[in-house]
């Protein structure tokens, strides 16, 4: 009889726990969608017609139109969107050829003292870069490169360069010692150490690494809006401009907003794996 | 070389142990010197000479945009007379530990703690919901913010006042939860991941000796978590301090100064107001609340990172 009731008890505890978890799982669903609305209204708006986008209260079933979307093609989204993946991509390179061996030196073969040298990079994130402005701006200015996608490439390279170094490090550290003493004995020099041992396990997360700068320097507006105007003029720059000449126009900010988010979107599903890791500076798996 | 350093790992005695490492510590300071060099040419360099021009009276326009001179403590003394400026401070504090530190840390981890009792299938899809709110650009974060609190909005309809428009009555609200809900996401993702590193066997031991599910999160799962949730309030801290593009693109500052935070408020005074010095001597006080922050996390963080690496 006892051992019927233990049994019943424990049967009955498993349901409520069973009931309690569907219950938190609802509870975290209502919770997500309602963090992911904003960006669920942006989307939909942006294949609302003008009109339809204004209706009060705001409706869900609507009659899809791509009409906004060949209004902003047609508003000059063109250069806007050449010079953003030119910079984006450009620096995301240079921040990866100057990242890697930083990082290398400072993972495989640590020396103590050099220690220090992280926290020097993880510093220059901590300083407001708002405060190097107006030095910037004045030598740009005296060197002729205001305006210019060359400025913006070397800036977003310095930007996105201690978070690179911090990322790729923690990948490095993956790598087992073992390996790489054991493919040391087998006399393996440094490139074919570099190039056969490391790089195959550490590809994904320089990869993650180069996504997250790309998510950085497609976003990045405030060197962008004090440097550039319209013959280096990003996307984000475009994209303020328009919310300041047509900022009643709902539905064709919408469609801007969402040409402009659309890529870093993917940049960050296809990092999401690696994304935690790499922006706790390897400081959580 | 490297031949050498392959033999001299293979080689025991001591004498070519220890020119390994002399070599190592060229070859280090060689590969760090391309990264370092333009951080401190684009970063250092720049913050030293922006000390100087904070105590100048550099224009943008006009008669001493490039024969400016030192004007010793004549910007200090304007900004603490200056009331905007003291406010600006206010705000920029709020909008720092309030929208930022406080909100986002707490919502963070609250959602972090629905998504651990909740079925493991639905977590992957739940993260890769919310990391839209952080990957956005904060100009597209700004506009879809800016129409909800406009009259007609979406916010100004869920209170039942549709012809309000809040970014006028309530603005620093606004900017807020803007802020709030874009680093949220973000929080909850390093939090959900702190959480997984939480042993289980400790929090089912403490349930075994009868301890509820708040005194285990008080008295273990948090405590265990310390370093994470540091980790995470620094990154907040680094993702709001400057921040201009999401202020300055809803409301720019205003009305009249309400949400003029100190890099907004650095701007206007710089590039609209055309006095660069005295816009400069702004930012430097950012950096020194920047510096305040971060000499206190760097004195929590230090010794947890030496153990980890």
């Amino acid at each position: 009889m006892a051992k019927g009731s233990d049994h019943r008890r424990r049967h009955k505890r498993g349901t409520r726990e069973w009931a309690l978890g569907n219950f938190w799982t609802a509870v975290t669903w209502v919770a997500a969608f309602v963090l992911f609305f904003p960006v669920l209204w942006m989307v939909l708006t942006s294949f609302k017609a003008e009109k339809a986008a204004y209706t009060s209260p705001p409706r869900i079933v609507f009659h899809p139109t791509l009409s906004e979307f060949s209004q902003v093609f047609s508003g000059g989204v063109g250069p806007p969107l050449e010079h953003s993946l030119f910079v984006t991509i450009t620096s995301t390179v240079v921040v990866l050829v100057l990242a890697v061996p930083a990082a290398y030196s400072l993972s495989i073969r640590p020396v103590k003292r050099w220690s220090d040298a992280l926290f020097f990079f993880l510093s220059t994130k901590m300083l407001p870069y708002v405060a190097a402005i107006v030095p910037i701006y004045i030598v740009a200015r005296n060197l002729g490169l205001l305006d210019n996608d060359w400025e913006l490439v070397i800036l977003y390279t310095a930007m996105n360069l201690p978070i690179a170094v911090w990322m790729i490090r923690s990948f490095l550290l993956e790598v087992p010692k073992e390996v790489l003493e054991a493919a040391r004995i087998d006399g393996a020099n440094l490139w074919t150490e570099v190039t056969r041992v490391i790089m195959p396990i550490v590809v994904p997360g320089i990869a993650a690494t180069a996504l997250i700068c790309v998510i950085f320097s497609w976003n990045e507006f405030f060197f962008a809006v004090n440097l550039t105007a319209t013959k280096a003029g990003t996307m984000p720059v475009f994209l303020v401009g328009f919310i300041q000449s047509e900022g009643l126009y709902w539905a064709r900010l919408a469609a801007a907003s969402s040409i402009a988010s659309l890529p870093v979107i993917l940049a960050g599903w296809l990092a999401q794996k690696q994304l935690v890791r790499g922006l706790s500076l390897g400081a959580l798996k | 070389m490297t031949a050498l350093g392959g033999s001299s790992d293979v080689g025991l005695d001591r004498p070519q142990r220890r020119a390994d490492k002399e070599r190592f510590k060229f070859t280090t300071f060689v590969w760090l010197s391309p990264a370092g060099i333009l951080l401190i040419a684009l970063f250092l360099v720049p913050t030293a000479y922006a000390i100087y021009l904070g105590f100048t009276n550099l224009q943008l326009l006009g008669p001493h945009a490039s024969s400016f001179s030192f004007t010793g403590l004549a910007n200090l003394d304007r900004m603490v007379h200056d009331s905007v400026f003291w406010s600006s401070v206010k705000l920029t504090l709020v909008f720092v530990i309030g929208s930022g530190i406080i909100a986002q840390t707490l919502l963070g981890m609250a959602l972090a703690l629905l998504g651990q009792r909740a079925h493991i299938s639905i977590r992957a899809t739940v993260g890769s919901i919310v990391i839209l709110a952080w990957v956005l650009p904060e100009i597209a974060v700004a506009f879809i913010w800016y129409a909800f609190g406009q009259s007609g909005g979406m916010l100004s309809e869920i209170i039942g006042k549709p012809s309000d428009d809040l970014l006028s009555t309530v603005p620093l609200l606004i900017v807020c939860v803007a802020n709030a809900w874009r680093g949220t996401a973000f929080s909850m993702l390093i939090l959900s991941a702190g959480l997984r590193n939480v042993p289980e066997e400790v929090d089912e031991a403490a349930q075994l000796e009868g301890a509820g599910y708040w005194r285990r999160l008080f008295r273990i799962t948090l405590p265990i978590m310390r370093p994470t949730i540091m980790t995470n309030m620094i990154l907040i801290t680094i993702g709001t301090i400057s921040d201009f593009t999401l202020i300055y693109a809803m409301t720019q500052g205003g009305p009249g100064n309400e949400t003029a935070i100190l890099p907004v408020y650095m701007y206007i005074e710089a590039f609209q107001f055309n006095a660069l010095g005295y816009g400069t001597a702004i930012a430097l006080s950012l950096i020194v609340i920047g510096g305040l922050l971060s000499i206190f996390y760097i004195r929590q963080l230090k010794p947890e990172l030496g153990k980890a690496s």
